[in-house]
């Protein structure tokens, strides 16, 4: 597991590649939520400690995020999202490796809003599929305001969902990203 | 009959209230709440840290899910957009210990500044950058 903060997060974190003049930017408390609606019940869980890098002198993007974070309204929630369908204790974490495929466009020094495009893999509890999402990035007062929204297949991440609570849940989870990044400086 | 009336309502009673416990307490039963619970471990800050940054899986084994008591010098306040206040006490030179305190703590944080220390106890998720400990109270 140290493996993926490592490689993911900090290495792209630190490496001492060539470093553009557009540079890094990091968050340690970005908001990742996921929503299910279904005739019986809806679902909400927020996490808000989501760590993420970019480097826009490749367009790599990295986010990690601990699946104990996430808060739900009803502690039994919770407990069987953690204890049954994650199996958290096993599966601490989920990560996302990609790019920004047209960072090049993005122009951090200057206050604007540009649409983005991010391809790369998604790692839920132990398997990893390829993702392909649009996305917002708004430059904003030297902050930039990440924010997208796409689907999740249970069935893709080998999440079993017991038969008494199948109607409960969505097949697929909408999943919304709002991130606030800064500038790295080491 | 009239014997039969009262064993009758007598168990729709009891029917009545075991629904009731199961839906109070299983179905809604309350989140988890650090302030009454022993903690598990007392650590400084920069051990936490350390015992992360050196061998992940064995400080998991040891902490993830549990209370620990950290205590160490604070570095940054920040607070998110649901206006939940973080703490990050000192790991290394870039990151450390992300403890998102209670809502209950608002009134004492006042006091609480960067450059001073703190001592608290959380429940810890794990480590990303930093290690990160969620309902966190401080203690006195």
């Amino acid at each position: 597991m140290r493996f993926f903060s490592v490689c993911f997060l900090l290495i792209l974190l630190y490496s001492s590649t060539y470093v553009s003049a557009q540079g890094r930017y990091f968050t340690r408390a970005g908001h990742i939520s996921f929503y299910s609606s279904t005739p019986v019940e809806d679902i909400k869980a927020d996490n808000r400690q989501v760590a993420s890098v970019i480097d826009f002198s490749s367009g790599e993007m990295v986010f990690s995020v601990l699946m104990r974070s996430f808060e739900f309204p009803k502690a039994l929630m919770q407990e069987h999202f953690n204890e049954n369908y994650i199996e958290s204790d096993k599966y601490p974490k989920s990560t996302f490796k990609g790019k920004i495929t047209n960072a090049q466009s993005v122009d951090t020094k200057k206050d604007g809003l540009y649409k983005v495009n991010v391809e790369g893999y998604l790692t839920i509890h132990g398997v990893t599929k390829p993702v392909k999402t649009e996305g917002t990035l708004e430059v904003k007062e030297g902050k930039i305001l990440g924010k997208s929204n796409f689907t999740v297949a249970v069935a893709d991440y080998n999440i079993q969902i017991p038969k008494v609570v199948q109607d409960n849940i969505q097949k697929t989870i909408d999943i919304k990203i709002d991130m606030v990044y800064e500038p790295f400086k080491q | 009959m009239k014997r039969k009336t009262g064993i009758i309502s007598g168990l729709i009673l009891i029917g009545i209230l075991a629904a009731w416990l199961v839906y109070s307490k299983v179905y809604n039963k309350p989140h988890r709440q650090i302030t009454g619970e022993q903690a598990a471990y007392a650590v400084k800050s920069v051990a936490l840290f350390g015992a992360y940054e050196t061998d992940e899986n064995r400080a998991d084994s040891l902490y993830l899910n549990k209370v620990l008591q950290v205590e160490g010098k604070v570095e940054k306040i920040f607070q998110n957009e649901k206006g939940e206040l973080t703490l990050v006490l000192t790991g290394n030179e870039m990151f450390g210990i992300s403890c998102t305190m209670a809502d209950s703590e608002k009134e004492k944080l006042q006091h609480i500044k960067p450059g001073g220390e703190a001592k608290l106890k959380g429940l810890c998720n794990g480590m990303l950058m930093d290690v990160v400990l969620v309902k966190c109270v401080l203690v006195e």
